[in-house]
């Protein structure tokens, strides 16, 4: 059933319920006509098949007719939340671009302090240096401090 | 036959339980997010400068600073996004 529902979907608004209209009305006509041509023994093995298709068309006229109001709701309701999450996604998008300008202020920040630390480094390399031998022992253990546990 | 009129109603009622047709895409993730944290940097063997030390160990710092930094901002990302995806109803 969801698939009449879906092909429903298709049928643009301003027509929707004219074609309920068509449905019912073909579907009264045919039934209508399957009680008349019995008198008419020429065409009177055609008075079944009309009827049951009259009948059909009726009932699918009348549903569709019932589901109208429920289907413009929806309707309705989809284009809504189409327009929430058109401006959900526009706003992603803008906190997405603050976030990635945020990133590379504060990284271009951490370099430059970096490089700064560096300066200062070169300028007092030979005050640091002075005084103080590295033995191979501390390097190793910063550098297995440095690898963790994955060595 | 029975049952098929039984469940022929039943069918139609349920076409009232469908879902509203309206899709939703992921947020995108800024790709400097997408980056690992790279390996602590390594003092060279036979260091004994102590000055060399420290601009390895500074180094290591800074990479810290920069991956606390990604850290921090996933978590900003994930809460306004979720914000903005909780939003819509």
């Amino acid at each position: 059933m969801w698939q009449l529902n879906w092909l429903l979907s298709f049928i643009p608004d301003s027509i929707f319920i004219y074609i309920t209209y068509v449905l019912m009305g073909l579907g009264l006509a045919l039934y209508i006509a399957s009680k008349l041509i019995a008198w008419l023994p020429i065409i009177s093995s055609y008075k079944t098949p009309s009827e049951i298709i009259g009948v059909i068309l009726l009932v699918a006229g009348a549903y569709i007719f019932g589901s109208y109001g429920t289907e413009m709701a929806w309707r309705e309701r989809v284009k809504e939340l189409e327009e929430k999450v058109a401006k959900a996604e526009e706003e992603s998008k803008k906190t997405n671009s603050v976030i990635k300008e945020k990133i590379v202020t504060k990284v271009k920040e951490i370099m430059v302090f970096q490089d700064k630390i560096k300066e200062v480094i070169v300028e007092k390399e030979k005050i640091i240096d002075a005084q103080c031998k590295i033995s191979p022992e501390a390097v190793a253990i910063l550098n297995d401090s440095a690898r963790g546990a994955k060595k | 036959m029975k049952k098929i009129l039984t469940l022929l109603p039943m069918a139609i009622l349920l076409t009232g339980c469908l879902a509203t047709p309206v899709k939703r895409t992921f947020p995108e993730v800024p790709s400097e997010l997408k980056t690992a944290c790279p390996d602590l940097k390594i003092i060279n063997e036979g260091t004994e400068q102590l000055s060399k030390v420290i601009t390895v160990v500074t180094e290591n710092y800074t990479q810290y600073h920069e991956c606390k930094l990604k850290v921090d901002i996933w978590i900003l990302w994930y809460d306004k996004q979720k914000e903005i995806f909780d939003s819509v109803k």
